[in-house]
């Protein structure tokens, strides 16, 4: 296997490993836990997207043209913003589990109506 | 180069499934934390360090931070979440401050 | 029950994953794939001025979806903010019973400035190393939350933080409509002098916006964290 293959897999692994967690926890914050995860598992899998054999980092040393190859900058600075958007989409909604919490006095799924499944 | 990358993934994929399957939520979090700073050193392998150098101060520090102060908000105020021993030491701790204040 | 459901419909989605994803290893969408990062890298060092290339599709290729990601975290800020206001009352304790103490309050605070100064020095070597906005601000908020995190009693400056975040957002806006109404005639258009490559004044604009970025980053996530923290006590002592 060569080095893509195996970070593709486990970008995999990790985003069916968050999506199990988000349908299968009753615990909110575990269910953001896995959202996390599963948002690992993407980024991984973009920035793996751009990956070229021995590729060097999309930094230039002079204007001249570097000596090797070089990856691919595009998912690099899309998964630069994503990680961003990720911060502020958990803690949204971990403030929405505080507030769940202040009104319904529990974070379990089991125990709130409306949120049973 | 392979081999190294072969254990790294296999360490994200278990730190993920022991983040996912642990009982402890403390123990949950520190775990996505430590996940966080292995995805770093991936994206460091792939020839991304702009993306490791955000993944490491937003997904190991800033979100522990976050969930940490969500699971202390969310905590029953009988049960608690300092343990039993932690609160006797506090309380001693506390009898002691208040017997030297008298003192003096 | 729900586990079993759990990984059936896990189970049909890696099944969708795989048979949709393998289309994307054929050779053919594969170079299609590596067009636009080979174009971009041709062109970058002449076009941006700027050695970091990661840098350069974020401010100058795609500083339009930039100025969106910024908005978003802005809404998901002002979404914290609006929830921590109506859990204040409801919350019975505060998040801590005691401060840090003397050494880590001390100490907390003895590490502020350095940890800024790393901040900031991230922030300005966007262009010529990996960092830049997003990650220089995180780390100069991350300074102040060691200082939040220690001490029970402090009291965030709320109103200069707004006015900077403000001050941010309205800049780089302002920059956009410069590019606007120069010669170029487009949006976010790099019209300052490109400098030379590889020193710290190049790549024109792309420092400023940077900066800009770094500071409305950094004043929004030290507001989330402010706000989650000190939410209770704070207003408590308001009320008495």
């Amino acid at each position: 296997m060569t080095v893509p293959q195996i970070l593709y897999v486990s970008a995999f692994l990790l985003i069916l490993i968050g999506l199990y967690s988000l349908l299968t926890q009753r615990n909110m914050i575990r269910m953001i836990i896995g959202l996390n995860i599963a948002d690992l598992g993407v980024n991984l899998f973009l920035v793996t997207i751009g990956f070229v054999d021995n590729g060097s980092a999309p930094i230039f040393r002079a204007q001249a043209a570097a000596a090797g190859p070089m990856v691919d900058p595009v998912p690099q600075a899309l998964v630069l913003t994503s990680i961003v958007i990720g911060f502020g989409v958990t803690a949204l909604a971990l403030t929405l589990v505080m507030r769940l919490f202040v009104t319904h006095g529990s974070i379990d799924t089991a125990r709130i109506r409306g949120l049973k499944w | 180069m392979t081999y190294i990358v072969l254990i790294l993934c296999v360490f994200l994929v278990g730190m993920a499934l022991a983040a996912v399957l642990v009982k402890d939520l403390r123990s949950a979090i520190i775990l996505l934390s430590a996940l966080s700073l292995f995805a770093s050193l991936a994206f460091l392998i792939v020839a991304a360090p702009d993306v490791a150098i955000t993944e490491a101060a937003i997904g190991s520090a800033l979100t522990t931070v976050i969930f940490v102060i969500a699971l202390f908000r969310t905590r029953k105020s009988t049960e608690g979440n300092t343990s039993a021993t932690v609160r006797r030491v506090d309380e001693s701790a506390r009898a002691v401050r208040r017997k030297e204040t008298d003192n003096a | 029950m729900r586990k079993l459901i759990g990984i059936l419909l896990i189970g049909g989605f890696a099944f969708y994953l795989i048979t949709v994803g393998m289309g994307l290893f054929s050779a053919e969408s594969r170079s299609e794939l590596d067009s636009v990062g080979s174009e971009i890298l041709a062109t970058s060092p002449d076009l941006s001025g700027a050695a970091n290339t990661v840098t350069a599709v974020v401010v100058q290729y795609r500083g339009f979806d930039t100025l969106g990601e910024v908005t978003v975290l802005f809404a998901s800020a002002l979404g914290v903010s609006m929830l921590a206001m109506a859990i204040r009352d409801g919350l019975l304790q505060d998040l801590f019973d005691d401060d840090g103490g003397f050494v880590l309050q001390a100490g907390s605070l003895a590490l502020l400035p350095f940890i800024v100064l790393v901040g900031i020095y991230i922030v300005l070597h966007g262009h010529l190393s990996p960092g830049g906005g997003f990650p220089g601000g995180v780390i100069i908020a991350t300074a102040v939350f060691v200082v939040i995190l220690t001490s029970k009693t402090l009291s965030i400056p709320r109103g200069l933080i707004n006015v900077l975040e403000t001050l941010a957002g309205l800049g780089f806006l302002a920059i956009g409509f410069v590019g606007l109404y120069s010669p170029a005639q487009s949006f976010l258009a790099n019209i300052l002098p490109k400098g030379e490559f590889g020193s710290l004044l190049s790549a024109g604009f792309i420092p400023v916006i940077y900066a800009i970025v770094a500071i409305k980053v950094a004043s929004e996530l030290i507001n989330i964290i402010s706000k989650l923290t000190a939410a209770g006590s704070a207003s408590r002592e308001a009320a008495e």
